[in-house]
């Protein structure tokens, strides 16, 4: 009996003695990295525009009309609304083709990257424009006052104002990209969601699936640990 | 010189028009401080909109040395709106900037270097009182201490004109006379023309050198503070209020007299004038005596007795030098 549990450890084990497989672990978790920062600095630059529009434009007389009606119409109910109501399993199966013409390639980090970019921008635009209307009007107003121009507004009143909650919006976003580049690893974006895939489910080697589950919790808690600890620094309120 | 000449303002939304102000003129020499007061509701905050441009008279002009400013747009508008110095309720300053990057923020907009821009706005930290406070970010800084970089951020760009919105507001005394202090010091200083807005009876008499009323959008009255006080008007019940008349009511028969004196007037013997004229003691009902605008001023109100030609007694007082008045609603004893 003993004997017999200490033979089924033994089995369940067996995978992580193979030749090599540490390092295609390694890889993996390499791929996974790539893809989370591509993506996540893709999705910081391209959401903050959208979102400090966003803001801009819900809050009246920063932009220019046409611009305002542009905002108002594309990128708040096109592109956000739309977008972020169209689950991100479909939404990167759908994507394989303009990734296609855009990378060259349905494969690898970078392929991967642009689906997942196109998936949380509006999610972080979102956040962005949250933050920014937390921020103080009579500080907007005092800006305006002083005589600032609308961009001096935004990028020296308004982004710095709201930079503790932009910071915790990233860490919230990188987070959910972890989450994301997991799913985009199956459809050819390679790393630890492709590992667990490959290995734990049809080659049904469980102690890889758990190795993966492991790093995966350390991964997202030590961006949740740094994220928190970098909003504390630039938290001055 | 700070000109506004009948500006208006409306809001409309949906059937519903909202006058906020109607035809509200003032004009303030260089180098002088003037209050405007008014409860809430009168169209304040709304007046100190319009002065800062940030809302659009519906009509009427305001300009800093004969130029108009409602005229401008664009970059004009931001280059004129550096020509007044807003000085806010709360403080508003930026908690992302130290206190020192506070002040330079005026400067920093208007693309001084780097340098320029700190040692000016260390210099106006100092002038303000918080020499070593650069670093601080405004969580660190006490309420009227925030004031203060308030004030110098407002003064960074060389204003020619000080517009005071509640200054203090939100603080407790001591800090409250600080900041008073500081708004005088700085108009004698730098020569700015200073506009305060308030609600608070006693800023209009420690700091302002004229005042102006404010009701239902509309502007009431206006004056020096000592010709608006003398007038025994709306403003005089308000900066010499009279205690509650509890302790000596009026007994029927009696005429009460409400005695107004201001300066050197305030010495004289009214009160035994009184008595004399009318054969015996007038008592006093209530009295205060103030020091406003560096002048002394004193109420008094006495119950003639019944029977007494007060009419004439009026008369009398008037000539000393007094104003006399009978109040409208005296309390009357049960």
């Amino acid at each position: 009996m003993s004997q017999s549990v200490i033979l089924a450890a033994d089995d369940f084990f067996a995978p992580l003695k193979a030749t090599g497989i540490w390092k295609v672990i390694g890889d993996a978790l390499v791929e996974t990295l790539q893809m989370v920062a591509i993506s996540g600095i893709a999705t910081v630059l391209i959401g903050t525009v959208f979102g400090v529009l966003l803001w801009a434009s819900s809050r009246g007389g920063i932009l220019p009309k046409w611009l305002d009606v542009f905002v108002k119409v594309v990128l708040s109910w096109v592109i956000v609304n739309i977008l972020r109501s169209i689950p991100y399993a479909i939404l990167m199966l759908t994507l394989i083709p303009f990734t296609r013409i855009l990378v060259g390639t349905s494969l690898g980090p970078m392929a991967a990257s642009v689906s997942l970019t196109i998936g949380t921008v509006p999610f972080f635009a979102r956040l962005v424009e949250s933050a920014l209307r937390e921020v103080d009007r009579g500080k907007l107003d005092a800006a305006s006052v002083m005589g600032s121009s609308r961009f001096q507004l935004v990028s020296k009143v308004a982004l710095p104002e709201a930079r503790p909650a932009m910071v915790a919006a990233i860490t919230t976003t990188v987070v959910t990209l972890v989450g994301y580049s997991a799913m985009a690893g199956l459809i050819g974006g390679g790393g630890l969601g492709r590992l667990a895939y490959n290995y734990g489910y049809q080659r049904f080697e469980l102690s890889i699936m758990l190795v993966v589950l492991v790093i995966m919790v350390v991964l997202v808690q030590l961006i949740q640990f740094l994220g928190d600890r970098l909003t504390r620094v630039v938290d001055h309120r | 010189m700070i000109t506004v000449s009948h500006l208006s303002k409306e809001f409309v939304s949906g059937d519903r028009r909202v006058q906020a102000l109607k035809d509200v003129s003032l004009a303030v020499p260089d180098a002088q401080i003037h209050g405007i007061v008014g409860q809430s509701g009168a169209g304040k905050s709304t007046l100190v909109r319009c002065l800062t441009l940030l809302d659009t008279p519906s009509s009427g002009t305001l300009s800093i040395d004969g130029q108009d400013l409602t005229a401008l747009s664009g970059t004009d508008l931001q280059a004129a709106r550096r020509r007044i110095g807003l000085v806010f309720q709360h403080a508003n300053l930026f908690d992302a900037r130290t206190a020192v990057r506070n002040v330079a923020y005026p400067l920093e907009i208007s693309g001084l270097s780097r340098e320029k821009r700190l040692a000016r706005a260390t210099e106006l930290l100092e002038l303000v009182g918080l020499k070593g406070a650069e670093g601080a970010y405004p969580s660190q800084l006490s309420g009227g201490q925030k004031q203060r970089v308030g004030i110098a951020r407002a003064l960074a760009a060389d204003p020619k004109v000080l517009l005071c919105d509640e200054p203090t507001s939100a603080l407790d005394p001591s800090s409250t006379a600080e900041v008073l202090q500081l708004i005088r010091d700085v108009r004698d200083r730098l020569g700015l023309t200073v506009l305060v807005i308030t609600h608070e009876m006693s800023v209009v008499k420690t700091l302002c050198d004229s005042v102006s009323l404010l009701q239902n959008g509309t502007i009431v009255e206006s004056g020096s503070v000592e010709e608006v006080v003398a007038s025994n008007g709306a403003l005089t019940q308000q900066l010499v209020p009279l205690p509650p008349l509890s302790a000596t009511p009026l007994r029927s028969g009696e005429t009460a007299l409400d005695i107004l004196a201001v300066g050197d007037a305030v010495d004289l013997p009214f009160v035994a004038e009184a008595s004399r004229l009318a054969g015996s003691d007038v008592p006093v009902m209530a009295g205060s005596i103030e020091r406003i605008a560096g002048g002394r001023v004193s109420r008094l109100r006495v119950a003639i007795p019944a029977g007494v030609d007060a009419d004439h007694i009026q008369s009398e007082l008037r000539r000393m030098g007094a104003t006399v008045t009978a109040p409208v609603s005296p309390e009357v004893a049960a």
